[in-house]
């Protein structure tokens, strides 16, 4: 069984051009599971919503496909967009006989201010498929 | 001298299940697969959306499709948010999350993905108000199937074409 978060993280820090903008260490770099663990931007939010495993036209084929939405956020337009180039070239160039990670979209939005709040927050979020066997 | 044609009645086999069972199999692939690209496309119009990022992993959540599988009709499926049955994972987690005291609210799971999709008015329970839910979420279903058009057609006919060379070559 593959912990997804901890897969796509180790790629992810292992990726010069991201652990330059969020930091090396894994116990410190801003890549995240969860929402409410974000303290400091620029930074990585991974969220796998759902495993379902995979059939094909022969049958059981042993894969299970993974939805994944990778957020990169930043306090601006430009941090954002640098941290996603960087993202997509790092989980782009991953190639195992294993796992498949295929781009599904990109879009990207502007979070508001909440009530009270001066912040202002850019986030372009990455969906992917993740096809895994279990090894 | 004489020679002896064989393998009717494998042929006949064959011409036969092409006939009955190929053309029900290959609708419900190519539903299927058009389905999975309004699914993707959802996702994608609700990433876009100006909710929060815990709201749009409720949505992302509550995608689903379903074949409706009625007699005589073997191709006709349905997409959109709160479709098809809540997998006993998400289901876990809303009860948790509508156990849990300390959290405000019941959470967004597919039983009530209506409320940030359409809205609400200003609501009370019998103890407490529960205040007013914006439509966030409003026309995200309409833009994933403006924005998928082609691409949906095109993943119906190649799944199709797939699946009526395997049954041909099988």
């Amino acid at each position: 069984m593959i912990n997804l978060y901890e897969l796509l993280s180790g790629i992810l820090l292992a990726a010069p051009a991201v652990n330059t903008l969020v930091g090396s260490d894994p116990k410190t770099a801003k890549i995240w599971n969860s929402w409410e663990r974000v303290n400091a931007y620029p930074c990585i939010v991974i969220e796998v919503d759902s495993d379902d495993e995979n059939n094909d036209l022969s049958g059981y084929s042993g894969m299970t496909s993974s939805k994944v939405a990778v957020t990169c956020r930043g306090n601006s337009d430009s941090d954002s967009f640098a941290l996603w180039i960087a993202v997509r070239a790092a989980l782009g160039s991953y190639a195992s006989n294993d796992v498949d990670i295929i781009l599904d979209s990109t879009s990207h939005s502007a979070t508001p201010k909440g009530e009270g709040s001066t912040a202002h927050w850019y986030d372009r979020i990455g969906d992917y498929t993740i096809l895994w066997k279990a090894v | 001298m004489a020679s002896v044609l064989d393998g009717l009645d494998a042929l006949l086999a064959k011409l036969e299940r092409l006939q009955n069972s190929t053309p029900k199999k290959a609708a419900k692939a190519g539903v299927v697969a058009g389905l999975t690209v309004l699914s993707k496309n959802l996702r994608q119009a609700i990433n876009s959306s100006s909710a929060s990022p815990a709201m749009k992993r409720a949505a992302r959540l509550a995608v689903g499709k379903r074949l409706l599988l009625k007699e005589g009709m073997p191709g006709v499926g349905k997409f959109g948010l709160g479709v098809g049955k809540q997998s006993k994972r998400k289901k876990e987690k809303a009860v948790k999350r509508s156990a849990d005291k300390s959290q405000r609210g019941v959470g967004i799971s597919a039983a009530n993905i209506h409320w940030p999709t359409m809205g609400t008015d200003e609501r009370e329970t019998s103890e407490h108000r529960t205040g007013k839910m914006p439509a966030v979420l409003a026309g995200v279903v309409e833009n994933a199937v403006s924005s998928s058009g082609s691409e949906v057609l095109e993943a119906i006919r190649s799944k199709i074409t797939k699946v009526l060379a395997a049954d041909a070559a099988h």
